[in-house]
């Protein structure tokens, strides 16, 4: 079991309930902020481990991502959805705390602690196990990580991660093709069942 | 659409995230090429694994509090001008994807890049009792700039003559507070 909220489908009244909350926000309620911050910042929080792979950086760059919500919720201008606004902000938030602490040699990452999917499950495919996958994500550097997860965990469309990330379409189909060849290596030769 | 366009766009069929437009167009070349159905299938077990892995926050939180214990001010954050130099090289050499650009908050967050020397940033803990962090930093000498609100870094001058280290270890032993940074050399 875990604690982290699965965000696979996003279901498009969670972002109206969002906006309503934010426009609040904005408005200067706080008990709007409140709300959004009980849906948001796990959300954040878990977004940030799968890019960080630590507890202790993912809850500092959450924490911000909420602060920079409720400073910024006035100057959200409605062009994206909600959530890939905080995602981009929490995005970029976790690429800063990366280039502070990259150099780090003291981690313990939970890339580790993320091989919790139980191998047995109906549907396990022995030749691309959870575990094998996810050591070859954890070979990606943390933006890599975070497209990855946005592609296939959260289920963002191109464009929308393209929102996050602030480059083109086009720029987050090519990126991508670059990280599955990277996993690919990564995961070695018939990892994928191919042969 | 090209065999490469539509291999680059086989993920977001594999979640069903793809406009229909697009969808046409891969169903049409699937129908023609073998190693994009064969890849298609790929994407397609990507998909179910990665929707599967879990972070288990429980396991994460224990290891954070086990490298507190290793390291008693690894919250108290210490930065030097080389090893941060040597961190953007590194973070820039090993990174084949990197952000267009990056954007800096218009205010204090702990992750906005190191604290100015003599200067610490407290984040307090979610509903902590705000006179009693008030109190203790005036008890430490920390000078506040600013207000001490529930959502917000707060930003402090270590006084002189104190050891910034020290003081970051006995800010982040107090429950009040959530995160110290600082530089601790």
């Amino acid at each position: 079991m875990s604690l982290v909220p699965s965000v696979p489908a996003q279901p498009a009244d969670r972002d109206d309930r969002l906006l309503v909350h934010l426009r609040a926000t904005a408005a200067g309620d706080d008990r709007a902020f409140e709300r959004l911050h009980a849906e948001l910042h796990p959300i954040t929080l878990a977004f940030a481990l799968r890019m960080l792979g630590r507890y202790d950086r993912a809850e500092e760059v959450a924490n911000d991502a909420m602060l920079a919500v409720w400073r910024g919720a006035a100057s959200f201008e409605g062009r994206s959805k909600v959530t890939t606004w905080v995602f981009g902000i929490a995005y970029r938030m976790a690429l800063r705390s990366r280039r502070r602490f990259g150099f780090e040699r003291l981690h313990e990452t939970i890339d580790a602690l993320l091989r919790t999917a139980d191998p047995a499950a109906p549907g396990a495919d022995a030749l691309l196990s959870a575990g094998r996958l996810t050591d070859a994500i954890a070979t990606l550097p943390p933006a890599a990580r975070a497209l990855v997860h946005m592609t296939y965990y959260y289920g963002f469309t191109a464009r929308e991660i393209g929102e996050v990330m602030e480059v083109s379409e086009n720029t987050v189909k090519t990126r991508l093709a670059a990280a599955r060849r990277r996993m690919e290596r990564a995961l070695g030769p018939d990892a994928e069942g191919r042969a | 659409m090209t065999h490469e366009d539509v291999w680059n766009a086989l993920p977001w069929y594999a979640t069903g995230r793809i406009p229909a437009d697009e969808r046409a167009g891969v169903e049409r070349h699937l129908a023609l090429c073998a190693a994009c159905r064969r890849e298609a299938e790929v994407q397609r077990r990507l998909r179910d694994t990665i929707g599967r892995i879990e972070p288990d926050l429980v396991a994460a939180r224990a290891g954070a509090a086990r490298i507190a214990r290793r390291r008693p001010a690894v919250r108290g954050l210490a930065w030097g001008g080389a090893a941060i130099a040597a961190a953007a090289a590194l973070a820039v050499g090993l990174s084949s994807i990197e952000p267009d650009r990056l954007r800096a908050p218009a205010f204090a967050t702990l992750t906005d890049g190191a604290p100015p020397a003599g200067e610490v940033r407290i984040r307090p803990a979610p509903g902590a009792d705000l006179a009693a962090l008030t109190a203790l930093l005036d008890a430490e000498g920390v000078v506040v700039r600013g207000a001490v609100a529930p959502d917000a870094v707060v930003r402090g001058r270590i006084p002189p003559g104190v050891d910034p280290a020290a003081l970051i270890d006995r800010l982040m032993a107090d429950p009040s507070i959530a995160y110290v940074a600082g530089d601790a050399r």
